[in-house]
Parts: C-alpha cells; structure tokens; sequence
C-alpha cells in the first residue's frame, strides 16, 4: 500500500466533502449552471472513490478502467446538460430555475 | 502529508465551485478542482485516470463551461463584466498557486517515481478491452446519441 493509499480516512473526508458539496449545489441552488457544476463534482467525488478503492484493494487497473468509463459520460452528460441549458435560456430568457416557473404560467 | 495538503486543496476548490458569487470564479474553481484530483490519481498511481481527467476534466469540460456562459450572459452583463479582484480574492489565489507549486515540484523530485514503483498501474487494456468490454461498447454509444442529443436540440431551435 502507497502512502497515498494508506491516508484513508483523509481520503474518505475529501469524498465527503466534495459529494456533500455537490448535493448542495444540486438541491439548493437555482442557477442551472451551479446545478451542472454540482452534478459535475458529485462525479468527481465517484470517480476518485472509484479510483482510491482500485488503489486501495491492490487492483488499480479496474478501478481506472471504471474511472475513465465515468469520466467519459460526465463529459458526455454535462455537454448535453449545457445545450439543454442554451436552449432554455432561448425559450425562456433566464437560467435562474425559479424565473422559468414563474414564466411557464 | 502532501496528500493531505493535495485533499484540502481539493476541497477548497470544492467550496470555491460553490459559493462564489460570479460564474467565472466557479468554473475557475472547477477547472483546479479537476487538476488537483488528477494529481492525486498520479499520486494513487493511476496515470491514466489521471491524463484522462487532466485532459476531459480540466480541459474540455472547463472550456464548454466557460462557452456556454459566455454565450448565455452575453444579453445579461452588457459591457459589465469586469473581474473584481478584491484582496481577500488575490490573496487566496497566491496562497493556493504557492502550495499547489510546493506540492508539484515535491511531487516531480521523486515522490511520484516511489508511489509508481509501490503500485503499477496495473494491465488496464486488458482489464478495459477483456472484462470491461461491454461497458466500452456502451460508453461509445452513450458517447454517440450525446452528439445526436445535442445536434437534435440546436436543430428545433433552428427550425422555429
């Protein structure tokens, strides 16, 4: 086991902290975009769990292997999430969630 | 220690993504919220995490965002965006680049080189082109009805 590998609880703290920050983000920000940045970094926070568990349990090529899969949708999900985004701001003219419920009537 | 130095970074970058007032610092955050954590895959010795997030992360993912919001406020922030660099701000910034700089260039000295020899990065191509097959098939079409998803969104938008 790395020195890297062997900090778990730090690590674990680390994931917390960025998972937790990204639920927030999610759930109680209005701004589309936070809400996409929030969503991003709960991916990171999946990813590098991913990552620290392959390195962790000795088997670091599954666990890169599920990391790059996860990277790759999340680059992927966030490209059509910002032209979902694009397009309602065209419809409605804000990206602030509370203004497009008060539009649609 | 550089570890733990490496994971505060990352959860300040976390914080930055989140309560900054402008759109720009957040991405910003983002962007070196994705490069400390590929540093931190090197550290794991996982380097091809690590380039992949380097690469799609902090690259592909930060301009898209930053395309995006330009486009976006363009109509919202006539003439007003200016950076606001308070001291608070530039002083947290040289902070950040100063420890991201330490925990670099002791990385490159020969930390990196003892944590590759303690952990390989083990046979990712079989691993990803043997067991992982399937997923990789999936990951190509997820990555495909994406560009169909969004060439079909911008298309509607044309045609009214």
């Amino acid at each position: 086991m790395s020195d890297a590998a062997a900090n778990w609880i730090w690590v674990s703290a680390a994931i917390a902290v960025i998972a937790g920050l990204g639920i927030y983000g999610i759930v109680a920000r209005r701004n589309l975009f936070r809400m996409l940045m929030g969503f991003t970094m709960l991916t990171k926070a999946v990813t590098l769990a991913f990552v620290y568990g392959g390195a962790y349990w000795m088997n670091p090529g599954l666990g890169q292997s599920l990391a790059i899969i996860i990277i790759v949708i999340e680059a992927a999900v966030t490209a059509v999430g910002m032209s979902m985004i694009v397009n309602i701001y065209r419809h409605y003219g804000a990206v602030d969630t509370s203004q497009i419920k008060r539009l649609r009537g | 220690m550089l570890v733990v130095l490496l994971l505060a970074l990352m959860a300040l970058a976390a914080l930055g993504v989140v309560f900054s007032r402008d759109l720009l610092y957040a991405v910003i955050s983002l962007g070196l919220l994705s490069v400390f954590t590929s540093v931190f895959f090197y550290t794991l010795g996982a380097p091809y995490a690590s380039i992949m997030e380097l690469s799609i992360g902090a690259g592909l993912i930060t301009v898209l965002f930053m395309a995006t919001i330009s486009l976006v406020e363009e109509r919202q922030l006539k003439g007003e965006r200016k950076l606001k660099l308070s001291f608070l701000s530039v002083a947290g910034l040289l902070v950040t680049g100063a420890v991201a700089l330490f925990i670099f260039t002791a990385l490159f000295k020969g930390a990196a080189a003892e944590h590759a020899a303690v952990i390989s990065p083990g046979p990712l191509p079989e691993i990803l082109w043997g067991k992982r097959l399937l997923d990789v098939l999936g990951l190509g079409i997820i990555i495909f009805a994406a560009a169909i998803g969004i060439g079909a969104l911008f298309r509607t938008e044309g045609e009214k």
